[in-house]
């Protein structure tokens, strides 16, 4: 199987606005997600899950390290003609109508005409935003927002997805509706890198896990190996795990 | 009247041979395009998506209610000005061409520098920039899509101050019935402004008022062309000013690459007030009134030689003064001035590309 996402010694400082030491972001990643594999980053706030999303879409650049998606440079847009990307927050032009934003990112990729209508109409109707097509984005709710920002990511096919915190901030079922679609993707046979806090979405969803602390893996692999890693029992969840690890951490 | 002058202004030979460079690689350009088929799709979809982001940034612009109000004060200010009876008759034409044309230079490089100011930083503060350069987007498509964004709605604002101005140049040309052509217009002008501010609340749109406030001003100016009191003259110094607009957004836009919108807005001020006044700049950068001091000629030089000189877009006096016009030397100037802009403003865009590509977001 062939390699997604590759990182080598990936590391990432802050220098602070005003001098003063630089502020370690993440530190020394390295991993490898194979092709059609869903992989999942999760850990505290400011533990350098979404400094290791900004660095693989070339928003921010490592201090150290390197990184490769399909084996190209990430700045190429060859390559991200490949990637869907959905942030965390409702990164999107306001003013534009749900229709019309999507239709905009469908631009990006060279889609116009006939093409990006049934394209845009196949994803307002896999999210559940038929209804609401002509509505404002600045008039649509969180939840709203949300099925539109998966429904950009969507716009090209992409072969891999990076979810930022998908389900955020939701309510239970338009989180639900999220992780049924993110599932159907997966099922599919789409790689999927997604960070959130909702460590049982994770759970369910991931063949592989990392777990960030202060910018370094703490442990990576499949449910089995992150219980065997802590001595968890072997009913444990994803959460056990997680605050036993911490909770190890902090008392070393 | 005699011929006007032929430019020999400072840095413009410099800046002109930029232009015919830029000209040549385009000329190269459209070789590549042409014999080469991975460079024709590449070009193609580069041009597809800074256009889609240009788009995007004349549909946010024009959202922006400030810059209607600054174009209504502008225009406003452009009709009163046919009010000012005190001078002789074939001085009052002078007096509101001159006033005219100042004030679309001022007001248009105030929509330049509002505009300009918040295009990259305002991307980067609410991360809308995050999606789109998730996207296959360059930054330099990013960069000059916004670039192109500014360029739409500045066209649109001094095209309605130029229509302006050719409705109080047709109340001039018949002094007896300009109430009836000027207050037509100054209506016009409040049914927009009116409507942009409570357009909501009366149950008309923003941009039908606007629609309504268009029609009447373009019917009037219309009416220049009929009673022959068009000044095609006015056209070129608004259109050559224009580029000038063009070159002032490029470099605020280069600025809020790296600082906030605040500084680059100072700075752009600064780069508009300097560069309307080149000549004197140059005059001081001249060693015998720069008072001999080393320092002073070596910075003043070297401020001479990268700032814009605006001042080559500046056609008010040939367009103020009575004819005859020497229209082969004033096309040699509008000439230039393209020339010029586009020499500048191809540096000022690479340069702001390299710089963003820098930047983390």
């Amino acid at each position: 199987m062939a390699t997604a996402i590759r990182t080598q010694g990936l590391t990432k400082d802050y220098r602070p606005a005003f001098g003063g030491r630089p502020i370690r972001a993440l530190d020394d990643l390295s991993i490898e997600i194979q092709e059609g594999e869903t992989f999942g980053l999760v850990g505290p706030n400011g533990s350098g899950k979404t400094t290791a999303l900004k660095l693989l879409l070339g928003l921010i650049f490592p201090t150290s390290g390197r990184a490769w998606i399909y084996d190209s440079d990430l700045n190429s847009p060859t390559i991200k003609q490949r990637i869907g990307y959905l942030p965390e927050g409702p990164y999107y032009y306001p003013f534009l109508r749900a229709q019309e934003m999507l239709r905009f990112y469908a631009s990006l990729f060279g889609m116009d005409g006939q093409a990006a209508e049934q394209r845009v109409t196949e994803l307002l109707r896999l999210v559940d935003m038929e209804r609401w097509r002509y509505t404002p984005v600045n008039e649509c709710s969180r939840g709203m927002v949300q099925r539109l920002g998966l429904a950009q990511a969507l716009i090209n096919d992409p072969d891999l997805l990076i979810l930022d915190e998908p389900t955020s901030g939701l309510d239970p079922l338009v989180s639900f509706r999220i992780r049924e679609v993110i599932a159907g993707l997966k099922d599919q046979g789409k790689t999927i890198l997604m960070c959130s806090h909702l460590l049982h979405e994770v759970e369910a969803l991931c063949d592989r896990i990392a777990i960030l602390h202060q910018g370094v893996v703490k442990a990576l692999g499949p449910m089995e190996e992150l219980r065997a890693v802590t001595q968890s029992p072997p009913d444990a969840n994803l959460e056990a795990v997680f605050i036993r690890m911490l909770s190890e951490e902090k008392a070393l | 009247m005699s011929p006007p002058p032929v430019p020999t202004w400072g840095n413009f030979v410099i800046w002109q041979w930029f232009g015919w460079g830029v000209a040549l690689v385009v000329v190269m350009a459209a070789v590549a395009i042409i014999s080469h088929r991975g460079i024709r799709r590449d070009l193609v979809r580069s041009a597809a998506v800074t256009l889609s982001i240009a788009r995007v940034t004349v549909a946010e612009t024009l959202r922006k209610k400030v810059l209607y109000g600054i174009v209504v004060f502008a225009v406003g200010s452009v009709l009163a000005a046919t009010f000012f009876s005190s001078y002789e008759p074939g001085e009052q034409d002078v007096v509101v061409k001159d006033i005219g044309l100042t004030l679309i230079s001022m007001f248009a490089g105030l929509v330049v520098i509002i505009t300009a100011m918040f295009l990259i930083p305002e991307e980067v503060e609410r991360r809308t920039i995050y999606p789109l350069l998730a996207k296959p987007v360059r930054r330099s498509e990013f960069v000059v899509g916004k670039f192109l964004g500014v360029a739409a709605p500045v066209a649109i604002s001094m095209g309605a101050m130029l229509l302006v101005l050719q409705v109080a140049m047709l109340a001039i040309k018949f002094p007896a019935q300009q109430s009836w052509i000027v207050m037509p217009a100054m209506v016009a002008v409040g049914v927009v402004f009116i409507g942009m501010l409570m357009g909501k609340s009366l149950g008309v749109t923003g941009p039908v008022a606007i629609s309504l406030g268009a029609l009447v001003i373009l019917a009037i100016s219309a009416l220049a062309i009929v009673f022959n009191a068009w000044s095609w003259l006015i056209v070129m110094a608004v259109g050559l000013l224009f580029f000038a607009m063009m070159v002032l957004a490029g470099v605020v836009i280069l600025i809020s690459t790296r600082v906030s919108t605040i500084l680059a807005a100072v700075i752009g001020v600064l780069i508009f007030a300097l560069g309307f006044n080149m000549e004197r700049l140059y005059h001081l950068a001249d060693p015998q009134h720069s008072g001999g001091h080393v320092f002073n000629t070596i910075s003043l030089s070297v401020l001479a030689a990268v700032l814009p000189n605006l001042s080559m877009f500046d056609l008010r006096v040939q367009a103020a003064s009575p004819p005859p016009y020497y229209w082969d030397q004033l096309w040699a100037l509008f000439g230039n001035g393209v020339l010029y802009a586009v020499g500048y403003l191809a540096v000022l865009l690479i340069a702001a590309s390299l710089s963003f590509s820098t930047r983390e977001v």
